[in-house]
């Protein structure tokens, strides 16, 4: 496959020095990357660079949510056409990325959502199952989208949907705060299974049960001030 | 005695800062000085502050005070709350028009395919 010009990968990183280059070298023979390198204290920068990825600096942690839409505006100034929004930490699959994009451009659509729960997970913690369906529920009740998964980094945005979106929550909330969104400007979404991985890497890096209260918090109290 | 004084003292510090200091609104100027002068009037004169609270229903005018400093105290920490989130924001915003503007391009890249 050749590489499309106008096809961006978002990756927003912080201190994923060890995995980032190999992780941005995965892509770039079919789509540029941005890599936002979250103010890391170590070299996720240079070695993101060296793979290849487009680099844009926060001088100080902001967050994943904050990364995201640095990165999301670095594209659609570069004149993306689409974005995909993509995990630091090599637990998404390019090929399936690619397959999303292929479908959201087939079907016309806004966003194209991965779903471990119609894929399939390699090595999922029982515990981290049991959050995530806690977060699925919780998303259904909140945004009234009815999704398999939650808080899945692996999306597919049309260039008109990325510059709807606006995301505001600078921590993790912001995976909530996309599919509120999503529901509230009425974009024409679709999920599609896709193979989370789950590695020693990942799982040291991933999300830890305790983050989801703060989490909660954040979406209860943060963003709209 | 003692403490009476050094009430007085910090009442009448607030009432002076306020004084001298610029406010966004005049009506909040007004609301802290006029609070520092019954400060320093009350402390003088805690009979008055019980007759006060009895007229609240509210039974001694210590109590009175608890539930005033509460309510203050609760106010101004969500107004700092509200100001940190206002700045974080205004940070993240810093800080990626930073990070857009530098942005480091790939080896034979000059942006925009």
């Amino acid at each position: 496959m050749s590489r499309d010009e106008s096809l961006w990968f978002v990756i927003a990183a912080f201190n994923e020095g060890p995995m980032i280059a190999e992780v941005v070298r995965g892509v770039t023979p079919h789509a540029r990357v941005v890599v936002v390198d979250d103010g890391s204290s170590d070299d996720t920068g240079d070695q993101a660079l060296a793979g290849g990825a487009f680099v844009a600096t926060h001088l100080v942690n902001r967050g994943q949510g904050a990364a995201l839409q640095t990165g999301i505006d670095f594209a659609l100034a570069q004149g993306a056409s689409h974005l995909v929004t993509f995990d630091a930490d090599g637990q998404h699959d390019v090929a399936e990325a690619l397959q999303m994009v292929s479908v959201c451009r087939s079907e016309g659509r806004d966003a194209v959502l991965g779903s471990r729960f119609l894929g399939t997970t390699v090595n999922m913690p029982a515990l981290r199952r049991i959050v995530i369906k806690a977060a699925v529920i919780f998303t259904r009740l909140t945004t009234g989208l009815r999704l398999t998964d939650a808080h899945n980094g692996l999306r597919v945005l049309s260039r008109d949907a990325a510059r709807k979106l606006r995301i505001r929550q600078d921590r993790m909330a912001h995976a909530s705060e996309i599919l509120s969104q999503i529901a509230r400007l009425r974009l024409n979404w679709r999920e599609h299974p896709v193979t989370i991985t789950y590695s020693e890497y990942s799982l040291a890096k991933g999300q830890k049960l305790s983050n989801s209260v703060r989490i909660l918090e954040d979406i209860l109290f943060g963003g709209r001030s | 005695m003692i403490v009476s004084v050094v009430a007085t003292g910090l009442f009448g510090s607030v009432l002076f800062l306020a004084a001298v200091r610029k406010f966004t609104f005049l009506g909040l100027k007004l609301a802290v000085m006029l609070f520092a002068a019954a400060g320093v009037y009350f402390v003088w004169n805690p009979d008055q502050m019980t007759r006060l609270a009895q007229m609240v229903g509210i039974g001694r005018g210590a109590d009175l005070v608890t539930y005033a400093t509460t309510l203050i105290l609760f106010l101004t920490v969500v107004a700092a709350i509200m100001r940190e989130r206002r700045s974080n924001e205004v940070l993240t915003q810093l800080v990626r028009r930073l990070a857009i503007q530098q942005a480091r391009f790939p080896e034979g890249e000059d942006g925009r395919g």
